[in-house]
């Protein structure tokens, strides 16, 4: 018989023995610099583990990127080196990279995804002065207290959807975030700062596990408060499980929307459902801005798989890069003048001009995308770059 | 009552006979083969694959889809125990552990390979029933069907057929099963094998309601842990009154504080009744186990 003391033991050993294979596994994905190259970047990448579906996404635009560099011969002359590297989803992974990166004297890091792991790069590249630019990481606030630390896309606060509710006339919302820090940052925006703007009370608010599947009774909740709108912040599979719950329970507020519904799957699972949901976004194809001209033609080309899909994770990817090869154009090619051109300079990217703030954040906003009959995605907020109506209240089918 | 009430309750029921499903398994092996088996996620989430698999591929019918889901889940346990841990029972716990644990990495490593990192889900049976004021999905209908006539089905078949018998025998005192004639090899393989079954059933009626993902299994396994730790290590009625005290439990307080409140509360009150009662609510204090 296995008494508790001896459980909790060989638990830990289990977990130490895994983490420690796991460790050496993503080490091997690690590779070394090309000495030729006048310029090299590394690219911190979940390909492997949990966001290994996100990563791919990013990967192809970083080879987009690539691919239009080789045909152009570099940046004003100068050879550049990609390095892609696989963190496999670990926040450990991603330390060592930096920590490689440091002693490889690379020019330039950029983080692809996650929040948890741009931090766990962020204090070796500081101190070494390596301008690094994260992208697909929500929590800006991991951004304040570094000089050479960069956010490329703008922080959620969900406004969007509060010019939406204001003009329709709702204003009782129930809202639910996942329990994780970059999610709570955007919920507690809404709640406490747009939500007052906009004259909408949330009646309910729930934040929940990231295990949870089970989503009934935040829907009876929203149901019994009477709201007429649910704001969700989390990820996919959770807005499927949500509206699912929604129509299983008969429950069909007038507007629903997520902040990461923007994934092929989301409306392949829901089918008619999905129709009349709503989702940030910060990049459509039909965006008139620099390059969006041959970028999605480019990527499809590129990427390796159809399954790889162009959505704002690889607009932002390829967005970072553009980033970077102006600042090269604008200051050179070293680390120092990159990051002082970060500071200080304009960027032409295909989701938009784009600035940094003090923090090094970039300014701007999210626009709002809606799920159509047809299941694409059109824009429909802000008015002046809507390219399709605004269905309200959502149709439930 | 209130319709809420009575709302929550059949809620509560119906997820709890999911978490009966997934928790059976665990407690059969554990009380058989004294083994914590961690490969339990990955049997969950193999049925919900399977099943995903079948109704995506060929059109079948999710609940159907058993009648594949039950063979291929059995035989595959069936396998594992002959040929893998076979050969480190009897020895160090720590092997078993381990082992268990290295199969579920390899099976979350396949489901990876084969449908991707994203989660799963599919529209099934979605549209609600009324009684009165109070709407159920049909699928929480079917998937609570599944739970019960399953654990009902284990129940009949530990307590009227020779094997069944055997099984309990050898979950008593093995080494006097052993003595009796019965070949304690194979009944650890059928006891694994059936664990299995329970496994993969409870991944296809979660698959029914909510979504699958390659490491869904880990949460699921944590889960019916509370479960059997609750109920009592080896005590296959104690897995049932727990598993109905977790999810109505889960159901009402995620309603009436949140669902994060509910999930710590949860730990909180099982890591109490420990202290107060190791060996669960209906389990046996440990000089009593296995003669």
């Amino acid at each position: 018989m296995v008494n508790d003391s001896r459980v909790d033991y060989t638990s830990r050993r289990t977990v130490l023995t895994a983490a420690a294979g796991t460790a050496a596994v993503g080490l091997a994905g690690c590779t070394g610099s090309d000495d030729d190259a006048d310029l090299t970047v590394g690219l911190s990448i979940p390909l492997s583990g949990d966001f290994s579906g996100n990563g791919a996404q990013y990967q192809a635009a970083f080879e987009t990127w690539e691919d239009k560099i080789e045909e152009q011969g570099g940046i004003d002359g100068h050879d550049v080196e990609l390095r892609y590297d696989d963190n496999d989803s670990q926040e450990d992974q991603a330390s060592r990279i930096a920590n490689q990166y440091v002693d490889d004297e690379v020019d330039f890091v950029v983080s692809a995804y996650s929040s948890p792991l741009a931090r766990a790069m962020a204090g070796p590249l500081e101190q070494a002065g390596i301008p690094f630019v994260t992208t697909g990481s929500n929590n800006d606030e991991i951004h304040a207290e570094s000089d050479t630390m960069y956010m490329f896309e703008p922080p959620v606060d969900r406004r969007a959807e509060g010019n939406v509710l204001e003009n329709e006339g709702v204003t009782e919302v129930a809202a639910l975030v996942v329990d994780l820090g970059w999610a709570r940052i955007m919920h507690d925006r809404f709640v406490e700062d747009i939500a007052p703007q906009h004259g909408i009370d949330v009646v309910y608010e729930d934040v929940h596990a990231t295990d949870i599947d089970d989503f009934s009774s935040f829907i009876l909740q929203a149901e019994e408060s009477d709201a007429d709108a649910i704001i969700t912040t989390n990820y996919p599979e959770d807005v499927v499980n949500v509206l699912r719950s929604m129509t299983s329970q008969g429950y069909e507020p007038e507007f629903v929307s997520s902040h990461t519904a923007n994934l092929p799957s989301v409306g392949e699972q829901l089918g008619d459902t999905v129709e009349g949901l709503c989702v940030p976004t910060c990049y459509a194809e039909t965006f008139d801005t620099h390059e969006n001209d041959d970028f999605p033609d480019r990527f499809r080309e590129v990427r390796s798989s159809d399954e790889i899909e162009l959505d704002v994770n690889a607009a932002n990817g390829y967005g970072v890069l553009q980033t970077f090869e102006q600042a090269v154009e604008n200051a050179g090619p070293d680390p120092e003048s990159i990051n002082e051109s970060l500071r200080n300079d304009e960027f032409d990217t295909v989701i938009g001009t784009t600035t940094f703030d003090d923090r090094g954040v970039q300014e701007g906003f999210w626009s709002l995308e809606q799920w159509h009959s047809d299941s694409s995605l059109e824009l429909v907020w802000p008015d002046d770059e809507a390219t399709g109506d605004f269905i309200h209240p959502k149709p439930w089918n | 009552m209130s319709d809420i009430f009575i709302t929550l309750l059949i809620n509560g029921v119906l997820l709890a006979s999911i978490y009966l499903l997934i928790s059976l398994g665990l407690t059969l092996v554990f009380g058989v083969m004294n083994v914590i088996n961690f490969a339990h996620g990955g049997f969950i989430m193999a049925g919900g694959y399977v099943t995903y698999w079948l109704a995506g591929s060929f059109g079948v019918d999710p609940i159907l889809s058993l009648v594949v889901v039950i063979p291929v889940v059995f035989a595959g346990c069936y396998a594992i125990q002959l040929s893998l841990l076979e050969k480190v029972i009897g020895q160090d716990d720590l092997y078993t552990l381990l082992l268990t644990f290295g199969i579920l990495l390899v099976l979350e490593s396949v489901f990876r390979l084969q449908f991707g990192t994203q989660s799963q889900t599919m529209e099934y049976l979605s549209a609600p029933v009324t009684f009165g004021e109070v709407s159920i999905s049909m699928t929480r209908i079917a998937t609570g069907a599944i739970g019960l006539i399953a654990a009902g089905a284990l129940f009949a078949f530990l307590n009227w057929s020779r094997q069944g018998q055997a099984i309990r025998a050898t979950s008593q005192a093995p080494n006097l099963a052993e003595a009796s004639g019965i070949d304690s090899r194979r009944i650890r393989a059928l006891t694994f094998g059936l664990g299995g079954v329970l496994a993969g059933i409870g991944g296809t009626a979660y698959f029914l309601t909510y979504s699958i993902s390659p490491v869904g299994g880990r949460h699921l396994l944590l889960i019916a842990f509370v479960v059997v730790v609750l109920g009592g290590m080896n005590s296959l009625r104690g897995t049932v009154a727990a598993a109905f005290i977790v999810g109505i439990y889960q159901t009402f307080v995620q309603f009436q504080f949140g669902s994060t409140e509910a999930l710590f509360t949860m730990f909180i009150g099982i890591a109490v009744l420990l202290l107060i009662r190791p060996h669960g609510l209906f389990g046996e204090p440990e000089g009593r186990l296995h003669g």
